[in-house]
């Protein structure tokens, strides 16, 4: 009897420590979290999601319906509720203008996805379809960036030089692959995350592209001359220097990703047209502005185009 | 306390927080979709008859919980909040009549008031922008209207588990 008094004794005395130790160490923990990056938590989130969710969806359906009876409870004469079915009408209208515009969205990816792989006939690569990120969706770190200014892509008077696709490691997504449209090149991949990757656009003062320009003169395509594109300062267009002053260089030609064996980026792929062509009395060479292609500000759909074989291989097991 | 039970419970609040989603059973009051904060009342239920480290351990898990099933802000910071002010609850109880619904609305409007608007400024001012103060509070005080006003039924629905969940006489306070 004694001993079982000493041992619960004992017992209590151990649980006494632990939960001392439990209530130091919680609020450290806490702050510990609380310090972790955005991307992160985001990440812990997106584990910890299908937990609850399916409940979730559950009960939140089971909710809305009740909330459509608490709604329609009120009018019970005729006119009320022909009213009432008026508004349904109108919400269904409006839900079916919305399936048609997903609709059209939907087969504006499978024509744009059919014409970049005929493009790309016989080149061993892949197409992943992404989504352009609006700033507002990474919620608090979107307001951070947006705090932070140029440094964090955003430029005085309102060009947006970085954009984020909601594609990342998860799809294989690497660093320094291009990121296009039907209509062309739009930026290369910066920075990857897990989900979430930042495009670098061709406007982007940092960008820097080795870049070739093809003319069209008396209906002959010809290529022209290399040169290298960065993005302009002000982040509005692209300009293209080291063109040599002898070169017939034009307004309205195209310009493409080089072919050079130096360049990073697959070949041809259509960075822009030439809208303004300067050559200073004394100066070397020609200095280009250029007009992308395609304007990031429009696009939403765009395509992560990659070698089909990754850069980084995994590597096979070690052999004893 | 009976932790099994409390997570349980604790569940079974998180999945029916969706019910007050936007769209569902959340007052649209300029612009703002009031909510209330069912895992908070627990931990306000808790803080009520429980003793206080008891309190504080489970006030972090049940702000952990409300962290990682949310959609924004950082993770930890509703853990530390839930914690210390529950904490802190569970000091002041004293001889409240805890039995009371003007009571326990009264306790769920600061106590929600406090935790969401300080969450809501913590949360502004970490993603690096100003903290509104002004719509901060207004926010605040909507939800925590909303989980005063639930907040009597939640504790009447919780003390029908007064045994299971291993109160006391002593800890309901006798001259309740």
């Amino acid at each position: 009897m004694v001993l079982m008094t000493r041992r619960s004794r004992r017992a209590a005395g151990h649980h006494g420590s632990w939960q001392r130790v439990l209530f130091a160490a919680m609020p450290f923990v806490a702050l510990g979290l609380l310090l972790m990056p955005q991307g992160a938590t985001d990440r812990v989130r997106l584990w910890v999601s299908p937990v609850f969710s399916p409940l979730q969806n559950r009960t939140e359906v089971a909710a809305l319906d009740i909330a459509d009876q608490m709604r329609r409870a009120g009018p019970t004469s005729p006119q009320a509720e022909a009213a009432a079915i008026r508004q349904d009408v109108a919400t269904l209208e409006n839900a079916l203008a919305e399936a048609t515009g997903l609709l059209n969205e939907k087969e504006q990816i499978i024509r744009d996805l059919g014409r970049l792989r005929a493009d790309l006939d016989g080149l061993p690569c892949r197409l992943t379809p992404a989504r352009l990120l609006a700033p507002e969706i990474a919620g608090g770190q979107a307001a951070a960036r947006l705090s932070e200014g140029s440094g964090k892509g955003v430029r005085k008077g309102g060009a947006v030089i970085v954009r984020r696709i909601d594609r990342g490691a998860r799809e294989a997504i690497e660093r320094g692959e291009p990121v296009l449209v039907a209509a062309g090149l739009v930026g290369v991949v910066d920075e990857v995350g897990s989900v979430t990757s930042t495009v670098r656009l061709t406007t982007d003062p940092r960008t820097s592209l080795m870049v070739q320009i093809i003319t069209r003169r008396d209906g002959q395509w010809r290529a022209g001359p290399e040169g290298v594109a960065r993005g302009s300062d002000d982040g509005t267009a692209v300009t293209v220097q080291g063109i040599p002053r002898t070169a017939d260089v034009a307004v309205g030609d195209f310009v493409v990703t080089s072919a050079s064996p130096e360049s990073p980026l697959p070949p041809y792929l259509i960075v822009g047209r030439v809208v303004q062509c300067d050559l200073k009395p004394a100066a070397l060479f020609h200095t280009l502005v250029v007009e992308p292609r395609s304007s990031a500000a429009d696009a939403r759909e765009v395509y992560v185009l990659a070698p089909e074989v990754p850069s980084h291989p995994p590597r096979p097991p070690a052999r004893r | 306390m009976r932790w099994f039970l409390v997570t349980i419970i604790a569940c079974v609040l998180v999945v029916l927080q969706k019910v007050f989603a936007p769209g569902g059973l959340a007052v649209m009051v300029g612009g703002h979709p009031a909510q209330p904060d069912l895992l908070l009342t627990l931990g306000l239920f808790l803080a009520f008859y429980f003793p206080p480290r008891e309190v504080f351990v489970a006030g972090w898990f049940l702000g952990l919980a409300s962290d990682l099933v949310g959609i924004a802000g950082r993770l930890g910071l509703k853990a530390l909040l839930f914690c210390l002010v529950l904490y802190l609850v569970s000091h002041l109880r004293g001889n409240l009549p805890r039995q009371r619904a003007i009571v326990q609305f009264a306790a769920a409007l600061v106590t929600v008031f406090a935790v969401h608007g300080v969450w809501h400024l913590a949360t502004a001012a970490l993603g690096g922008a100003w903290p509104p103060v002004l719509r901060s509070a207004e926010i605040s005080f909507l939800d925590a209207l909303y989980t005063a006003v639930l907040a009597p039924y939640l504790f009447w629905m919780l003390l029908l588990l007064r045994s299971p969940l291993g109160l006391s006489a002593a800890a309901m306070g006798e001259r309740d």
